[in-house]
């Protein structure tokens, strides 16, 4: 498996070809070319079966760990991050549901939680995060949601196939 | 520039033009990866098909071109249902002759709402509907957007002739 790591400067006279398996040479410059091409992605697509995901919690919780919960290996750089699904919440009085999505072990900001869905009706939700400046290693992200009332349920449908995907790059 | 492969380089290896010139074009995809964008900004779109029906030629790729990267799939643009109870209306992508999402709800609902104090009867939604497709070999794929609805509803998009926006590229 290639990897990405700075090049040194070439210099006037230096054979591009020389210790090719070493930082500043061809080969590298070749690998790191590889690597922006092939970023690397994490996704989970639910496969529309078993009951809608539900929360009647008014703190931000995970939606569910063991789907839209993932860990992804980086180069270093930006990374975004999308969950997309179809909500409402359970009828009953006017909440909201919101959702978010997090780096685990980040705190939740000011801003948060953020993208807010009303009524007792299906509709999209569509989260998209940009992280821009992560360090190279491995960050685990999670969709968390809630809903402003806890006497009614925030609902996420199973049939339409909820999708949570983190990538390398925009 | 069409992406290649470039075998890997050896030491003291003779660099021909031709690998170099590769790795040049290499680059140069990936400054401008393969992309599809239709803006539409019309008459609001409308659809009463029961079954999975095409958005319309402006909404399909038949032969887009991949080098294996993951493709993003994307549409943007308000939505509602109208009729005469709480009708759902969906949407799916179709790769290559068969669709992502589930056989009857597709990928996203948008559900007609009953709400009788609303000021308009059927209120339009911002919707940002789509997916990543991932594991596409490379080669030439086909792309639809698609939507249908529950018998007596009608699903709209771009409400107020609204910009809909709708695009396929290589991440």
């Amino acid at each position: 498996m290639v990897s990405y790591s700075s090049l040194d400067d070439m210099k006037v006279g230096q054979l591009v070809n020389h210790n090719a398996g070493a930082a500043g040479s061809i080969e590298q410059l070749r690998q790191n070319v590889e690597v922006l091409h092939d970023r690397n992605i994490e996704q989970y697509f639910h496969d529309g079966t078993g009951s809608d995901w539900t929360t009647t919690s008014t703190q931000l919780v995970a939606i569910d760990a063991g789907a839209f919960q993932l860990t992804i290996t980086t180069n270093g750089g930006p990374v975004m991050t999308w969950f997309h699904g179809s909500t409402r919440r359970a009828a009953g009085s006017a909440f909201y549901v919101f959702f978010t999505i997090l780096r685990v072990g980040d705190p939740v900001d000011a801003y948060e939680p953020n993208h807010p869905q009303w009524g007792k009706w299906w509709k999209p939700i569509s989260v998209w995060k940009p992280y821009p400046f992560l360090p190279a290693g491995t960050h685990t992200f999670s969709v968390y949601w809630m809903i402003s009332g806890g006497t009614v349920a925030a609902e996420l449908r199973a049939s339409s196939k909820p999708c949570f995907t983190v990538w390398e790059g925009y | 520039m069409a992406w290649g492969t470039v075998a890997a380089f050896t030491d003291n290896e003779v660099v021909t033009a031709a690998k170099l010139n590769q790795l040049a074009d290499n680059i140069e995809y990936l400054r401008a990866s393969n992309e599809y964008v239709y803006l539409y900004n019309s008459t609001e779109m409308t659809t009463t098909s029961g079954t999975f029906v095409s958005l319309g030629a402006n909404f399909e790729q038949a032969a887009f071109a991949c080098t294996g990267r993951p493709i993003l799939v994307l549409l943007q643009g308000s939505v509602r249902v109208s009729g005469a109870g709480s009708e759902i209306g969906n949407f799916d992508i179709e790769v290559d002759g068969s669709r992502i999402g589930h056989s009857t709800d597709g990928l996203v609902s948008v559900q007609r709402e009953t709400n009788a104090g609303s000021v308009v009867t059927t209120p339009p939604y911002h919707a940002s509907i789509g997916a990543i497709i991932t594991g596409l070999a490379a080669g030439n794929h086909a792309f639809k957007m698609m939507w249908a609805v529950e018998a007596g509803g009608t699903l709209k998009l771009g409400y107020g002739s609204g910009a809909v926006k709708f695009c396929i590229r290589e991440l």
